[in-house]
């Protein structure tokens, strides 16, 4: 009986704050045994927030509830010997590492590869630094912020034109956008190596680098200058889609493709600009697209940001509206899907957390229970699969290990 | 030497565009084989010179753009039209030999092709199907038409990104495409795991609005936890101060840092040799800083732009404070960091030659070479196809051509 697709694996998760708890969330979802180690003050994401009420409670951070869903928490300080020597047991227990401190942090710990390869050779050790282990930026550090824009999305961003370059300087995306696309990359590079342990019978070291994950977003800039000798270093002026403004809001509009530029006359009822010479062709479009965008703008400037949704989906054009997390809540769509998941937790009480958001048919995902009170499931792992007793217990919570 | 990880999994691939051959690339260089099935009827937007990125010296062709070779590198490619019943059963004949197949047209077509597990599980009991879509492929929208950008809209996110006061702005990049095709990866191999425990296959229904939604839980939370809807804040966060990106000497230069600590504050005033910003009462601790924002990033502004982005970094993170300069495109392709993990990799192309692009992220120490391949030509593998793996003759495979079944 397997019914969650990953449900035989045991993952161990080192994790400071968003990108190795994304990582583990994944593998939580799809049915493995995750542990989560906080250290004896707890994980950053449960000083983060939000709270109800703006009252920071490390058991009612909406981050810290959000990203661990699903997963077994003990705490444990694994700096100190004890603490290392605990951790190297419960190594010998799990398939998968996850970490995200530096790798000065690890050396100093005698926390390696090595050492975990020592008492597990089977064991696969997926660690997420800033820029990697090697290499003349490996000590440095970063942050969702400075991965973001080292990493070249930045400078992408906002995808819209920038026409005051001096003061609309490159952007960030929203929250943990960097960290979050690093945990994907962790969690399916672990996978690989995971087919490889089948293989093989042995584990490894994946050194995955936040910078490089990121890059990996921007694939494309680096063709396009080999290929073409074109030099991004100007910021957007991307095409689309556009952002139009309606009577309540705006919608994200793409029509310049020759089978969305016929939905679109068809959808404003051929005004006369729209049979512009100009426009008859893509590379025309493309060029004029700024007065093709100033132009629909004006028919759609009166109608709500539904009316010219519904409109232009009809026409098969890429058009969705702005939402806010109000729309989103209340979307028929996400409702008809189930998408949104009451979660209830012991001291934060009940909310809807966004759900899996892929349904798999024979083996569905789900967030599983709530997130770990800190420190929950010290019992449960420490005495009862690791075999110490409630007095080693007792001590390492009065010289404060746990 | 071990073999790759995914060697003898094959997938068939009728991904367009971005999300879905990012992620087949990815299973390619670790060993998988990916089978691209393409028609002229509808070439992919991304050999045709798709978005800014043009094709190799300016000279048009299908073979020749940047895009599609930096995306399909390992792949093969075979032509079958799909539109017409004998290409929809040479397909199915394909998928009966296959692991995995992967699609993301709009849901009518992938209906009238015939693309859904029902289907093909009489030709192959245990293929996984993943379907990537808009909306997902059931519910009020699932016939609907989007691409990453407009998703990303409909999904909230662009409503929280942008410029203080500003209008919603969307993440660069083509975003989430990018990111959506890493975590399909994440997905395909999850379900490949699950079938080789159980021999069960399945299909997989992804949602990009849902994967989207998926990643701005603060945003989710304080709604009901408080009835906030935030609103952009540039490049700033609710807790910390300095966070931000501040012009440097040079054209259109910025670095981005951040101060997260006390004792990353002290380092930062003494890099900067602002020890009295130490006793500055606007600035004494996180909670200040957050309140006088504004005054602190000019006064930053004013010592960055003394110096290029470069020499900002080495200062700040000397001393331990995480910094680095806002890249473009060749900086990325410059970086010592990435060349250093060997992050750029050369294909030698028949059409374009040697021509430099990404390899894919993430250092194996048990996996280091991962296989690159070149980009296939259109319909190059046709005949290791229909011919080897099919078993057909070449005088079927002729008669295919002619009637532009194989087309």
């Amino acid at each position: 009986m397997t019914d969650s697709a990953l449900s035989d694996l045991r993952v161990l998760e080192l994790g400071e704050f968003v990108s190795a708890a994304w990582c583990t969330r994944a593998f939580a979802i799809m049915g493995a045994e995750v542990i989560k180690v906080e250290s004896p003050v707890g994980d950053k994401a449960r000083r983060v927030g939000p709270f109800p009420d703006d009252i920071p409670h490390s058991e009612k951070s909406g981050l810290y509830l959000y990203l661990n869903t699903g997963k077994k928490g003990i705490t444990l300080d694994i700096g100190t010997s004890t603490g290392r020597q605990v951790l190297l047991e419960l190594v010998t227990q799990v398939d998968v590492i996850v970490d995200n401190h530096l790798p000065g942090q690890m050396r100093k710990w005698g926390l390696t590869y090595s050492d975990f390869q020592q008492v597990n050779p089977r064991v696969i050790f997926t660690s997420i630094t800033p820029f990697g282990w090697e290499g003349p930026w490996s000590d440095y550090k970063s942050s969702d912020l400075v991965g973001f824009h080292a990493s070249g999305i930045g400078h992408e961003t906002p995808l819209l034109y920038v026409t005051d370059p001096e003061n609309e300087p490159p952007l960030k995306g929203a929250e943990y956008q960097g960290d979050m696309t690093t945990g994907w990359t962790a969690a399916s590079s672990t996978m690989m190596a995971i087919f490889h342990r089948v293989q093989t019978g042995v584990g490894q070291m994946l050194d995955v680098s936040h910078h490089e994950a990121l890059a990996n977003m921007v694939r494309p800039n680096i063709a396009r200058y080999t290929y073409s000798g074109d030099i991004v270093e100007d910021r957007p002026a991307a095409p689309s889609p556009a952002a139009m403004q309606c009577a309540d809001g705006y919608v994200a509009l793409s029509a310049l493709a020759d089978a969305h530029w016929a939905g679109l006359k068809n959808m404003l009822g051929e005004p006369e600009w729209i049979m512009d010479e100009r426009f008859s062709d893509r590379p025309g479009r493309m060029e004029n697209r700024q007065e093709i965008n100033d132009l629909t703008q004006l028919e759609v400037l009166e109608l709500s940001k539904d009316e010219v949704f519904r409109r232009a989906q009809a026409n098969h054009i890429p058009c969705f509206p702005y939402n806010t997390v109000e729309d989103v809540l209340k979307s028929d769509q996400y409702e008809s899907r189930e998408y949104w998941v009451p979660v209830d937790h012991p001291v934060a009480g009940e909310y809807n957390y966004p759900g899996v958001p892929f349904k798999f048919s024979k083996s569905p995902g789900n967030l599983g229970r709530s997130a770990p009170l800190l420190g929950e499931h010290n019992e449960q792992i420490l005495m009862d699969r690791l075999g110490y007793s409630a007095q080693n217990l007792r001590d390492w919570r009065v010289a404060g290990l746990l | 030497m071990t073999n790759l990880p995914l060697e003898g999994v094959r997938v068939v691939d009728f991904g367009l565009i971005l999300a879905i051959p990012h992620a087949t690339q990815w299973l390619s260089t670790m060993g998988a084989e990916v089978i691209k099935v393409e028609s002229k009827s509808h070439p992919d937007l991304v050999r045709g010179g798709f978005g800014p990125q043009g094709a190799a010296d300016g000279i048009p062709g299908l073979n020749r753009t940047g895009m599609w070779n930096t995306l399909h590198y390992g792949k093969k490619s075979c032509s079958i039209n799909m539109t017409t019943e004998e290409g929809r059963a040479l397909a199915r004949k394909l998928i009966a030999t296959a692991d995995i197949v992967t699609e993301n047209y709009t849901t009518p077509v992938t209906k009238r092709f015939g693309l859904i597990f029902d289907e093909l599980r009489k030709v192959k009991s245990d293929i996984i199907i993943l379907h990537q879509s808009s909306a997902g492929r059931t519910g009020p929208l699932s016939d609907t038409v989007g691409w990453g950008p407009t998703n990303q809209a409909y999904a909230g996110l662009p409503v929280l990104t942008g410029y203080e006061g500003g209008m919603p702005q969307s993440i660069g990049g083509t975003w989430p495409d990018y990111m959506i095709g890493v975590a399909v990866a994440f997905l395909l191999l999850s379900a490949l795991h699950h079938r080789n425990r159980t021999g069960e296959g399945q299909s997989i229904d992804l949602s990009m609005c849902e994967m989207v939604t998926s990643m701005i839980p603060q945003a989710v939370f304080d709604f009901q936890m408080n009835g906030r809807l935030r609103s952009p804040t540039g490049n700033r966060d609710p807790m910390m101060a300095p966070h931000d990106v501040y012009r440097c000497a040079g054209n259109d230069t910025w670095i981005a840092i951040t101060v997260e600590t006390k004792d990353e504050w002290m380092k930062f005033c003494n890099v900067l040799g602002r020890t009295d910003w130490l006793e500055d009462e606007r600035f004494a601790d996180g909670y200040a800083r957050q309140n006088h924002q504004g005054e602190l990033d000019s006064l930053i502004t004013e010592w960055t732009r003394q110096y290029y982005p470069e020499e900002v970094m080495t200062k700040l993170q000397s001393a331990g404070i995480a910094a680095a300069p806002v890249s473009n495109s060749i900086d990325i392709l410059n970086n010592p960091q990435l060349r250093h993990r060997g992050f750029f990799v050369t294909p030698d192309h028949p059409e374009v030659g040697q021509r430099e692009v990404m390899s894919t992220p993430v250092l194996y120490s048990n996996i280091p070479d991962k296989r690159i391949g070149t980009a296939p030509l259109f319909d190059e593998h046709n005949d290791y196809v229909f011919g080897e793996i099919l078993g057909m003759s070449s005088s079927e495979i002729e008669s295919l051509i002619e009637s532009e079944i194989i087309f």
